[in-house]
């Protein structure tokens, strides 16, 4: 038992070791971007740490954007539990603003304690749709869900403009926004003086019952059996397809919540780009925590105030907040690599090979 | 009936169709080989960005097109060797991929190139057009039958095809699995890059921040969609150029929301998709990272 115990802590700690070279590596490597496009790397990173972490505001900022991702990250999770790779967070996220919103602006007159649930359980039903409708070209046609899953992001971000220019646009601005929704709409704030809403607590307990529905949940073991093996599965006699269509149509609604949020909690009005990238961000914490829940708490955490401190670096120096793509691009491709075990291995091999040749040399010598 | 309006939407898809064709033929060779490449995005970003940059800088078309090719290949190179010298998840890396080119393309184009749209530079034009077209869409025709032949008929496209299909027997007949897939993956990078290059100088005439919106995964769709072949290929990038030429006049002519014409190509491809996916036919390898037996 101890040994157990013992393995399984030591395996966390390698992934965790892992998990920080590779942010320090990308780091590095952003530092070495940064430097070639002709600014300081160390100032540009102190201004994305103060930007991300000096003061209660800037933190809850962080928190306000760590909780997104961890939304969207659920929504990839959630689906790569089924062996499945959904990318599609981003459109779900963007049509589950659009409900929300819908709702916040056309039922304004609704009062708080039934328009704040209605309209987060609207955006929640959309942004399943928009899985489902995935889930369901997978499970009845057996598409690509990959691709899929990028072409609906697409449509979606389309759709939304659509929405914001046309008919649901704000007809007393000239810019292309939604009107605001009814004030009673408006998530409760956490902390006065900041934008930190009830929001976070909302995706905590969503990650809560991401790991209860797997853990516990007979029907969450099921998904888990198809994620890792689908012939054992349907041996089992599990309804695959079926399960699929779950984890998309699940997945969705959490980065259709994502969506929801932002709009009810911080924006209060939909418009064209309103996230920016909140979904593959997401979906890169959620590859780095690796489907561990607790992981996924830091990894969010770490790239939601990566993303806001991007901010006051695209405010304050000549770096675009793009940054932030750069180093999650890299973080993902060295966590890929395993370097912390592949280098040790590669090394090895080449020694035993030197070894080999060197008694090979002796021998012919002799 | 107006015929202007037809003539134009057909040179309007052949002109569009030419990145797409030089993607989908780097994609066949890649994926041919046994290795997924789900990249396209990213190369294409990348090349087109460093054509964008050469031609500004030397004012030459050519220039850029041929420094963007080859630098697509090198990074082509680099990204092999993680696949192949790391075993990495293949769809992941190659999404993380994008995401870094997205990312670094965007960072270096707004320190680069002046940011305010009235001085934004005017790059070059091609210069020789015979019969309207420049040299790129003569090329890219020109590469359905070379491909064809390349694949079919040499050692090397043999080669190519079986690691994809089953690396163990190359390799018991004493081949290098390893080098053909790198041979394979410099060939379709090299490819995928001059399609972008053309891409940011034949089409855009200037590089846009995430100027690809999804082209890299459409030609990818169009691989599987041509079920491996250079002819079925050619018909599934004409579809899509059609499309695209199609979503262009709507969005001149404005019948429907812009919007809906943008999302025409996306719309495509969920639908060949859906209808093609059950037929498609891929190396039996693909995406299986392979290791030497020792």
């Amino acid at each position: 038992m101890v040994m157990i115990v013992n393995t399984r802590w030591k395996k966390n700690v390698a992934s965790i070791a892992s998990a920080l070279f590779s942010f320090a590596f990308a780091l590095l490597i952003g530092a070495i971007i940064i430097w070639v496009t002709g600014s300081d790397a160390l100032h540009v990173y102190g201004v994305l740490i103060k930007g991300a972490l000096g003061g209660v505001k800037k933190i809850s900022e962080s928190l306000l954007k760590s909780s997104t991702l961890l939304l969207t990250g659920l929504s990839f999770t959630f689906a790569s539990k089924c062996g499945l790779i959904n990318i599609g967070a981003e459109g779900q996220l963007y049509m589950g603003a659009a409900c929300s919103t819908a709702i916040g602006v056309y039922f304004g007159h609704l009062p708080a304690w039934i328009l704040i649930p209605f309209s987060i359980i609207g955006g929640f039903f959309a942004g399943a749709l928009w899985g489902g409708l995935l889930g369901f070209l997978k499970s009845r046609f057996n598409v690509n869900e990959i691709i899929t899953s990028i072409m609906f992001n697409y449509i979606a971000i389309q759709f939304v403009s659509y929405l914001v220019t046309g008919p649901m646009k704000d007809k007393t601005q000239t810019y292309p926004f939604s009107p605001k929704i009814s004030t009673s709409a408006m998530l409760p704030i956490l902390v006065k003086g900041t934008r930190l809403h009830i929001g976070v607590l909302i995706a905590l307990f969503c990650l809560v019952v991401f790991w209860f529905f797997y853990k516990y949940i007979p029907s969450g073991y099921r998904i888990r059996v198809v994620g890792q093996n689908r012939q054992c599965a349907e041996y089992a006699g599990f309804n695959v397809r079926k399960n699929m269509f779950i984890v998309l149509l699940i997945g969705g609604g959490f980065a259709g919540l994502a969506g929801s949020l932002e709009i009810l909690g911080v924006q209060h009005r939909l418009f064209e780009n309103f996230s920016v990238g909140y979904g593959f961000n997401g979906i890169a914490a959620a590859l780095l925590a690796g489907q561990s829940p607790v992981g996924m708490l830091f990894t969010s955490f770490l790239f939601g105030s990566l993303k806001s401190g991007a901010n006051s670096v695209q405010m304050f120096t000549n770096v675009p907040a793009e940054l932030v793509d750069i180093v999650q691009g890299v973080v993902i491709i060295t966590v890929l690599m395993k370097l912390t075990t592949t280098l040790p291995e590669l090394f090895r091999e080449r020694r035993k090979k030197k070894s080999v040749r060197d008694v090979a040399n002796k021998e012919a010598l002799s | 009936m107006n015929w202007g309006w037809v003539t134009g939407i057909l040179a309007s898809t052949i002109r569009q169709s030419t990145p797409l064709l030089f993607v989908a033929f780097g994609t066949l060779f890649i994926q041919s080989s046994g290795i997924m490449n789900m990249a396209g995005e990213g190369f294409m970003l990348l090349s087109g960005f460093i054509a964008a940059y050469v031609t500004s800088i030397t004012q030459n078309v050519w220039a850029g097109m041929i420094v963007a090719t080859i630098i697509t290949g090198i990074v082509g190179f680099f990204y092999t060797f993680i696949v192949q010298r790391f075993h990495v998840d293949q769809i992941i890396m190659g999404l993380s991929f994008n995401s870094l080119a997205l990312g670094l393309t965007t960072l270096l184009n707004r320190s680069l190139f002046p940011q305010d749209t009235s001085s934004q530079q005017i790059l070059p034009e091609f210069t020789f057009k015979p019969l309207g077209y420049s040299i790129p869409v003569y090329l890219g025709f020109l590469l359905i039958p070379l491909t064809a032949l390349l694949l079919k008929h040499t050692r090397i496209g043999l080669k190519i095809r079986a690691v994809g299909e089953y690396p163990l027997a190359v390799e018991s007949v004493g081949l290098d699995v390893i080098r053909i897939r790198y041979i394979a993956c410099i060939i379709g990078t090299l490819l995928i890059g001059f399609g972008g290059a053309f891409l940011a100088l034949g089409i855009n005439n200037m590089f846009l921040d995430n100027m690809t919106g999804g082209r890299g995964y459409i030609a990818m769709t169009t691989v599987s969609f041509g079920k491996y072949t250079p002819i079925g290929i050619l018909a599934a990038v004409a579809l899509f150029g059609a499309g695209d030429a199609l979503q262009f006049r709507l969005q001149v002519t404005g019948s429907i929301p812009y919007q809906f014409a943008l999302m025409i190509p996306y719309a495509m491809t969920v639908i060949a998709l859906v209808l093609f996916a059950r037929k498609s036919r891929q190396p039996s390898s693909l995406a299986k990272p392979y290791r030497k037996s020792k």
